[in-house]
């Protein structure tokens, strides 16, 4: 769906390949994001546990992760989710008498949703940092203010086909950045 | 939203998605200072775990060679060379020239400590069983080897009769006496090792169980467990 590596420099492509300096570049990157989501998702005691987890699993799967179909972020707020409803699940597991079965007291539906919602919009607000301050004022006042991109243009004194092509790119590279490719990894 | 009508519904996806944003989303709280070494130790073991796995069909396949004049002072060399051509071979791993050197030296060490005095020590072997298990393979059997290798802890599982049902796979897993907790290691395998993950202690997680799991993208235990057994240490 996408045909450039989301991206900016060759670090993603190094992680894949297996260089070692590689995974502490984009645990220094990413680190931060996958930590921040978890401590608002599992707790600020289990955050750093769960974040370790990630990292880990990330690297065993990291033939798995194409650069071409999502970016490096996105793809580790994938596992991080599934780390994170691990975790929850664990929590929710029941002791049976004393026959270690597992089970759980039926499908938990509640939980999934804010989760997912928490690291979308975690991976979303680390992208913006990556546009241009233009973009993101028009990104602001399009979808925060609701202006029409007339008024944009009129504030801003940018043209009016500008304006829209600008919010158009914006969000298409916002978009790119919250793909992540294959999801199945945990 | 006439505005955003010649939108894409994903492009549009994002803009509602920014809406929702709220300042919570951009507060970043970097994880705790010891982290990166711990994520490196256990990733290193990961790596060592592959060399010694590709050390080990070097060693078959020089056994398997005819046989030529005992020098065996010089083996380890020439078998960590074969290990990392037989590695470059199949692409396995890409090295730069720094790695490459890394993985000579570290693959001589590990065959260096295989013909060497101390070369891991066993801690617990289990008898995994049926026992207590609705299971459609009464005879299914296996062992847990539990050793320490250079101070890391491996799991060494073999397997015997132990069948995924049909269009499930086999799956490893180490769970807390009151099954409060579990961690799994992955798809099991016969005659495969698992590295435990570093500050894992497994008298806090000591019942091995073995599972049979659909690909139905469920990370919790399908409750169907095939063989099991609990370490004692």
């Amino acid at each position: 769906m996408i045909a450039v590596p989301a991206e900016s420099d060759d670090l993603a492509e190094r992680f894949v390949a297996g260089d070692g300096d590689a995974l502490r570049l984009v645990y220094e990157r990413h680190g931060p994001l996958v930590h921040s989501f978890c401590r608002r998702t599992v707790g600020a005691d289990a955050a750093a546990d769960v974040t370790q987890e990630v990292f880990v699993a990330a690297w065993r799967a990291r033939d798995r992760f194409d650069p071409h179909r999502g970016a490096l972020g996105a793809w580790l707020m994938g596992i991080a989710k599934n780390k994170v409803f691990d975790v929850l699940r664990r929590r929710r597991v029941h002791v049976v008498d004393t026959d270690p079965v597992v089970a759980t007291d039926g499908p938990i539906e509640a939980a999934p949703d804010p989760v997912d919602g928490i690291g979308d919009r975690m991976v979303l607000a680390g992208a913006l940092e990556h546009l241009a301050p233009r973009a993101r004022q028009m990104l602001h006042l399009a979808f925060v203010e609701d202006l029409t991109h007339e008024q944009i243009a009129a504030r801003t004194s940018v043209p009016l086909g500008t304006v829209k092509s600008d919010i158009r790119r914006a969000l298409s590279r916002l978009r790119a950045q919250m793909e992540g490719g294959d999801d199945r990894v945990r | 939203m006439t505005e955003f009508a010649d939108l894409s519904p994903d492009d549009l996806a994002v803009a509602e998605l920014y809406r929702s944003l709220t300042p919570e989303d951009f507060e970043l709280v970097a994880p705790p200072p010891g982290l990166w070494a711990a994520i490196e130790a256990e990733t290193q073991t990961q790596t060592q775990a592959q060399v010694e796995a590709t050390e080990n069909a070097a060693h078959v396949a020089a056994r398997q060679a005819p046989p030529t004049s005992q020098t065996p002072r010089s083996e380890p060399t020439s078998r960590a060379q074969s290990a990392v051509r037989a590695m470059s071979r199949r692409g396995v791993v890409r090295f730069t020239a720094v790695a490459a050197v890394a993985a000579l030296a570290l693959v001589g060490f590990v065959a260096a400590r295989r013909l060497g005095a101390d070369p891991e020590r066993q801690l617990a072997l289990v008898e995994l069983t049926t026992a207590g298990l609705e299971t459609p393979e009464p005879t299914a059997s296996g062992t847990a080897e539990l050793v320490e290798e250079g101070g890391h802890q491996v799991l060494h599982l073999h397997l015997d009769r132990v069948t995924a049902r049909s269009g499930e796979y086999l799956e490893l897993w180490l769970i807390d006496t009151e099954v409060s907790g579990m961690v799994s290691l992955g798809t099991a395998r016969d005659g495969a090792e698992y590295p435990l993950p570093a500050g894992l202690s497994i008298s806090e997680y000591p019942i091995i169980d073995v599972s049979s799991e659909p690909y139905d993208g469920d990370p919790a235990h399908s409750s169907r467990s095939l063989v099991r057994g609990v370490v004692s240490i």
